[in-house]
């Protein structure tokens, strides 16, 4: 009865209600996004590589190293040698490594160029290793392997021509179509930068940058970007990170992902706290709207509350009625801010994986949210408490 | 009829009550008034002779400053609150000026509403199917056709807003029903047709009615009339 009360009683008030409520849906679906964005994020980064050991590249910033490395992130500062990267390579320690080549584009997907120790080495999420959904590892220079959402995107199968630039962006200046490029094969959905990346040969890289003919000592690359380093023995890790650090002839820097990860994270940190004081900022005055609107109705129902009064009720009823109605009011808003969050990040979700490299997924049912959820009903139930007994006061002193 | 054959359904006794502690103003000084059971009282008063307050009284939502009050055999000043409230939902119907019924409740819901509040924490459980039956005959009993139970009350018509409010007030088979000015607005035939079907529900209920109204001409409905200004002194 009571309920009943409460719902036909929102539904005579139902604009002022829409209001509140569209208002309510607005701060909680800011909150639960803040929140739900925040997350994914933070495990789409650490899942983007595992396995690796150590990346190397030219000194620069740790962070900066692993954004364009691992991320596809900013830009290169300057490249490796590839002698350096022969003689690390050879390291007796060193159980693999696989050498990266960035700074060209095709069609907006960053072009990578690597061997075929990529395929065979390369780990994410929880070790998972790359698979192929089609076709092969490079074979030949001129091959092509696509990550699955370029392969989407532009609409490839395999055996298409593949025309590469120079450069990164959709126009260059210089666009080397003298080499066209075949597709051999495109890798399965990961969830990672892998599947926005359009994959070629190192000596593929070289062939672009040059002209007339080309013999394969021309193609042999003289300096790669950055290069993965997997050990055969974790104990090594620190001793040939300080080794690299310390190379003379040139300047290199080795970082250990998960460190740099971390130090992201901490960078983050304070951007977070930020973006999650604003969202509950806009939750509590969303909250304190409720109130005033059910404040506001107080002398309105004047009448009503001296019936119930007449019929028996006592005051305490009006005060849970005005709870009750708070409590529809948030628990409608928080469904549907729920849905609505859901809607938009499965519209989203390929275009923010395309532009930004970032996989979030659509489960919003995590111990996050639902803490969330029972923190919204608990700040609605305090706000609320003052509309109600003001109500509660109304409905004891009759006059 | 004997009027004193009956026990006395209401019985006030050197009631005193002013609205704020500050102010000398005495809203009521009543002696002495009685209304015996089954007994149906016309109480004539102007406005701000006390009437309103000698009915929130009555009910148990205001208590006297002085002075006993015995109702439906309760000494209402000696009760708290919630005994009061309950006491008001099981003892007392209540027709209000304007009917005053929940607008945005269908007939139904309105008179279930007030059910709701008479039951014992006992019963409520059990949602006692007897009160549907009950709800059903007097429904039926009132002359409301069965089309109109699940509409809203602001769609019904000023006839059977009437005769809904009296439903409610009779479904508990209250000991006393009280009634504020709920003719003052309403035209010659409205009144007369409701009027009829009061007293008729109040006799066939065995229920002792207390109305209030500034209305002379409605005396030939009511075995007894009193003045505000002739009970209380501060009138």
């Amino acid at each position: 009865m009571l309920l009943k009360l409460a719902i036909q009683s929102l539904l005579d008030r139902k604009n002022s209600v829409a209001l509140t409520c569209i208002a309510m849906t607005i701060s909680i679906f800011v909150l639960l996004g803040v929140e739900h964005i925040r997350k994914e994020s933070k495990e789409s980064f650490s899942s983007t590589i595992s396995g690796a050991d150590l990346i190397v590249g030219a000194k620069s910033g740790r962070l900066n190293l692993l954004l364009y490395s691992v991320f596809r992130l900013g830009s290169p500062v300057s490249n490796i040698s590839w002698r350096s990267y022969q003689k690390i390579a050879a390291n007796t320690n060193v159980a693999w490594t696989i050498p990266i080549s960035l700074g060209d584009s095709h069609k907006g997907f960053r072009v990578l160029g690597t061997t075929n120790d990529y395929f065979k080495h390369f780990k994410y999420g929880k070790k998972q290793s790359l698979d192929f959904s089609q076709g092969n590892q490079f074979d030949a220079v001129f091959d092509v392997v696509l990550g699955s959402g370029a392969a989407a995107s532009l609409n490839y199968q395999l055996g298409d021509p593949v025309v590469l630039t120079h450069g990164i962006g959709n126009t260059s200046f210089t666009v080397h179509d003298k080499h066209p490029f075949t597709v051999t094969g495109i890798l399965a959905p990961t969830g990672t930068p892998v599947d926005q990346t359009v994959h070629v040969k190192l000596e593929g890289i070289e062939a672009i940058h040059q002209d007339g003919n080309l013999t394969s000592d021309q193609l042999q690359p003289s300096s790669i970007t950055a290069f993965i380093v997997g050990l055969k023995s974790r104990i090594a890790t620190f001793r040939l990170q300080r080794e690299i650090n310390e190379l003379k002839h040139e300047p290199l820097m080795a970082i250990l992902p998960g460190v740099a990860l971390s130090e992201l994270w901490r960078m983050m940190a304070v951007f977070e706290g930020t973006l999650r004081l604003i969202s509950s900022m806009v939750f509590v005055a969303a909250l304190l709207g409720l109130a005033a609107v059910m404040a506001a109705s107080i002398r309105e129902r004047r009448k009503e509350s001296h019936l119930l009064r007449i019929i028996g009720a006592p005051p305490s009823f009006l005060f849970i009625l005005f709870q009750i109605e708070a409590l529809l009011i948030s628990v409608i808003s928080i469904l549907l801010a729920s849905t609505l969050l859901y809607a938009s990040l499965t519209v989203t979700q390929k275009l923010i994986s395309a532009q930004v490299g970032l996989h979030l997924g659509s489960n919003l049912f995590t111990y996050n949210s639902f803490v969330i959820t029972i923190s919204i009903v608990s700040a609605t139930v305090l706000v609320a408490a003052l509309p109600a007994f003001l109500a509660y006061h109304q409905a004891k002193a009759v006059r | 009829m004997s009027l004193n054959s009956k026990e006395a359904i209401i019985n006030l006794n050197q009631i005193r009550f002013a609205y704020s502690k500050e102010s000398e103003r005495c809203v009521l000084d009543l002696p002495s008034w009685n209304v015996a059971a089954e007994e149906s009282v016309l109480l004539i008063g102007e406005s701000g002779s006390g009437k309103s307050t000698l009915l929130n009284m009555l009910c148990g939502i205001l208590i006297p400053d002085s002075g006993t009050m015995n109702v439906a055999g309760q000494a209402l000043e000696t009760m708290n609150n919630r005994q009061r409230d309950r006491f008001r939902a099981k003892q007392i119907g209540y027709v209000a000026q304007n009917f005053n019924l929940i607008p945005y409740l269908s007939a139904i819901d309105n008179i279930k509403l007030a059910n709701y509040f008479s039951r014992n924490a006992s019963d409520a459980s059990n949602n006692n199917p007897n009160n549907g039956l009950e709800m059903k005959a007097l429904l039926l009993e009132l002359n409301i056709t069965q089309e109109h139970w699940n509409r809203p009350i602001s769609q019904l018509s000023i006839g059977q807003q009437q005769r809904i409010a009296i439903a409610r007030a009779v479904v508990n088979r209250p000991q006393l029903l009280i009634a504020d000015e709920p003719t003052s607005s309403l035209d010659q035939s409205n009144r007369d047709n409701f009027m009829s079907i009061l007293m008729a529900t109040a006799k066939a209920h065995e229920t002792t009615l207390v109305f209030v109204s500034h209305d002379l001409s409605l005396s030939r409905y009511f075995d007894r009339i009193d003045s505000m200004s002739d009970i209380n002194k501060s009138a």
